[in-house]
């Protein structure tokens, strides 16, 4: 196992599609692990996410589309943050950490200028 | 030759001291017999004498001596300078002139040496003879040198202040080549950088100077004006006319990667003794600071990180990626704030600052009411203007929103047929990729079991039609699957699959992805290292290698012309070798420019210094050589003047040079042979001579 550290702030997963700093599932609060950056290579992703939020029980439905888990504390707003999650999760695996490199984009911009 | 000599020696029986004792006891004695007058003294010291003599023991010895030869060195100058004019020819004659001389001389041989020529082309050293002179004179024991000779147009570059086994009498003469009442022009290049920024201006320094002849006027040339031409490949000459003995400053932009040669000559002065010195080139490596490279992708897709994980592991990459993260048509009702999607600065990159980038990269990227039109239509100028596109296709490619159905279809080389498979395959590097610098080679290529390649398969292919370009790969069918072509100025590649990332992640054991999107990457770049039609010449050490890359099969062996800086030309043949490459080589010892032509293609390389010290001065010159000839007792004559000098013989500290005459040492060193000894006293002598004395004696004391 690579070294783990609790996701920061500034993570790619905090911004990968939607804008969150909490990651809730079937539970909220417990603390999303990620790789640590420096032992990441390439586009420096991590390959193993790790967190005891449930998420695949928030987004379990049955055949009507209901929800099959209750989420807790609870309400549609922890569920809606669960879905954008999963989606910010997908978007981590696929596009790695695009959206950091933004921040760069106006640097590069200026220096294209010259 | 030998001979005898005589010499007396003493072998004494007794010691000396006690021979010295002997002859004063027997010397005391005869003294006072004489102060006593007494008779028979005089006999008494005959006997004595004898005795004395005989334990002295004198013997006369004979030598045979064998005289050995005096050995004289002769050093010819064989530096590029000397080819100048008749210098060479008027050496050789010299030296042929002294052999003969020195042959016919008793006792006399010569070790020739010959020296000069450059050992390597980028040391710069210039002429170096009395490196050669001091090894030759190692050999030499210092009771047989007789002298040496150096046969030299007088630029020497390692004259030292003296040669300790010149001094003792044993001359160093000089020979000179060539005419000294000769001026010549010469240019100079300085401050050169070995590389530049593509891009940059890098500046140099050249002066032409105006070398006098010797006693001519002082002021080299001040106030006049030289013409100078400026070549460089592939564009017109720019003529510029400079002032004289005054160093000028010369810029040069660097406009493409790899070598950028620029040439310069300057135009004949008044006096010229070769115009080798009146050209120069300047070898120029063009580097990129940054490669700026544009990623568009169309979607997010597994492949993506693939891209990303290639271009962020080069730290020389400075990379804008685009990815359409939601397309407009996907819009719901989820407040902006807590969307992480921002607007792209697409006018900025597609409009604006779209020629800065060096390479652009579509990946699965289809229409999608994104980028207008315009922004396409931009790209497909940028690339025929010298931009480089490289196009990655997914699924969509064969479907009426292909990017093939813009403004960019115009410079695809293959047209989408609307076919897609989906099923297994093995990429296959085609017989042109085979010769192709960008697929020859690739790690893994015929190393599975039948020659196949030794790499995992991809799922799927959209089937194209080549129109045009290179098909480098294949996928199902034999159907293209990596296209290569040129478009205007610039350059596009076609992957059809997006599944090269199958590759990156090592699903059956892999592939080279990284490094075949390298290459395809800084093909498109016109890395020229990876040009696949191409005649190159690059020196290494004396060498001069020519290669010839060709797209089409060589069979046959080929020729090239190499041009010499000296204006030579020799042909040289490229055997044929494997993956489209033909090589040959020569070499070579003089720097300068050399030109290598094959048909349409040449090629150009400067070799050695860029103003070598060898051709700093080219004027025949006695001033470098005549303060070590003077001490050392030598002579230093012109052989325009003196082309057959007598040789002599001369005995030790005797002048050893005249006007029309050079001497070398005498030295009749020589070997002892054999000895015979002939004692003087002989045994019975020594007998009757002491018995005589003593019966004289005793008879006469008798009386």
């Amino acid at each position: 196992m690579p070294s783990l550290t609790p996701v920061p702030p500034e993570h790619v997963l905090t911004k990968a599609f939607y804008l969150m700093q909490d990651f809730p599932g079937r539970y909220a609060g417990g603390t999303l692990w990620v790789e640590s950056e420096e032992s990441a290579s390439g586009d420096g992703v991590a390959s193993v996410i790790i967190g005891a939020n449930d998420w695949a029980a928030a987004w379990a439905i049955n055949r009507n589309g209901r929800p099959l888990y209750a989420v807790t504390p609870g309400g549609e707003r922890q569920r809606e943050m669960a879905y954008r999650f999963g989606v910010n999760l997908v978007m981590y695996a696929l596009t790695g950490n695009y959206k950091a490199d933004q921040v760069h984009i106006p640097a590069i911009l200026e220096r294209l200028g010259q | 030759m030998t001979s005898g000599a005589l010499s007396l020696a003493f072998d004494p029986l007794l010691p000396w001291a006690v021979l010295a004792a002997l002859g004063v006891i027997a010397l005391a004695s005869v003294s006072f017999g004489m102060w006593q007058l007494a008779g028979g003294v005089w006999w008494r010291a005959l006997m004595a004498a004898a005795l004395w003599l005989a334990l002295a023991n004198p013997a006369v010895i004979e030598e045979e001596r064998e005289y050995l030869s005096d050995i004289a060195v002769a050093v010819l100058d064989e530096s590029p300078s000397q080819r100048i004019g008749e210098r060479m020819d008027a050496s050789t004659a010299a030296l042929a002139h002294l052999r003969q001389r020195i042959e016919a001389l008793p006792d006399t041989e010569l070790r020739v040496v010959r020296a000069g020529a450059a050992d390597r082309l980028d040391s710069d050293r210039g002429t170096r003879l009395f490196n050669a002179l001091d090894r030759a004179l190692a050999e030499i024991p210092d009771d047989r040198l007789a002298g040496a000779v150096l046969i030299t147009d007088g630029q020497v570059h390692d004259v030292p202040e003296k040669v300790s086994r010149l001094d003792e009498g044993a001359p160093l003469h000089v020979l000179r080549s060539g005419e000294r009442k000769s001026g010549d022009r010469r240019l100079q290049l300085s401050d050169a950088p070995g590389y530049g920024l593509v891009g940059d201006t890098v500046r140099l320094k050249l002066q032409v100077d105006d070398l006098p002849a010797e006693g001519g006027e002082a002021a080299g040339g001040q106030g006049r004006m030289a013409s100078v031409r400026i070549a460089r490949s592939g564009e017109d000459a720019e003529v510029r006319r400079i002032p004289v003995g005054v160093e000028q400053e010369l810029e040069i932009e660097i406009d493409r990667r790899g070598p950028n040669i620029v040439e310069i000559e300057v135009a004949p002065g008044p006096e010229e003794l070769s115009l080798i010195n009146n050209r120069a080139a300047v070898e120029i490596l063009g580097v990129r600071e940054r490669l700026r490279v544009l990623l568009v992708s169309g979607e997010p897709h597994a492949g993506e990180r693939a891209w990303r994980n290639l271009l962020k592991s080069d730290g020389s990459v400075d990379l804008v990626h685009f990815t359409i993260l939601r397309p407009p048509e996907k819009q719901d009702g989820t407040p902006i704030r807590e969307l992480s999607l921002i607007a792209f600065p697409t006018r900025e990159l597609f409009e604006v600052k779209i020629n800065e980038f060096d390479l652009v990269i579509f990946d699965r990227y289809r229409r999608r009411g994104v980028l207008p039109q315009l922004y396409i239509d931009n790209i497909a100028e940028y690339v025929e203007d010298g931009g480089a596109l490289l196009e990655a296709v997914g699924p969509t490619f064969a479907t009426p929103l292909s990017l093939f159905r813009t403004p960019l279809g115009r410079i695809m080389p293959a047209e989408p047929t609307s076919r897609i498979f989906e099923e297994g395959y093995r990429p296959e590097v085609t017989e042109t990729g085979r010769r192709h610098p960008v697929t020859a080679a690739l790690p893994g290529e015929g190393a599975g079991p039948d020659g196949t390649p030794a790499w995992g398969r991809w799922f799927r292919q959209i089937d194209v039609r080549a129109r045009r370009g290179e098909v480098v790969m294949t996928g199902v069918e034999g159907q293209p699957l990596l296209v290569l072509d040129r478009f205007g100025e610039g350059r596009v590649a076609q992957l059809m699959s997006d599944h090269i990332w199958l590759w990156a992640r090592g699903f059956e054991g892999g592939g080279p992805q990284a490094e075949l999107m390298r290459r395809v990457a800084h093909w498109l770049m016109k890395e020229p290292e990876l040009e696949e039609d191409q005649l190159r010449a690059v020196v290494s050490g004396n060498r001069l290698e020519i290669e010839k890359r060709s797209l089409a099969p060589i069979e046959d062996e080929m020729m090239a012309e190499v041009t010499f800086p000296d204006g030579q030309t020799a042909n040289v043949a490229l055997q044929p070798g494997d993956a489209g490459r033909a090589s040959g080589g020569l070499d070579i010892d003089a720097p300068g420019l050399y030109r290598v032509r094959m048909g349409e293609d040449t090629a150009r390389v400067a070799a050695g210094a860029l103003s070598p010290r060898e051709y700093a001065d080219l004027r025949a010159s006695d001033e470098a050589l005549s303060p070590i000839v003077s001490a050392t007792g030598g002579g230093l004559l012109a052989i325009a003047d003196m082309p057959q000098p007598e040789i002599r013989k001369v005995k030790g500290s005797r002048r050893a040079h005249g006007t029309d005459w050079l001497g070398l040492r005498a030295n009749r060193a020589y070997l002892a042979t054999d000895t015979t000894r002939v004692p003087l006293l002989p045994a019975a002598l020594v007998l009757l001579l002491a018995l005589g004395g003593l019966g004289l004696a005793w008879w006469r004391e008798g009386r």
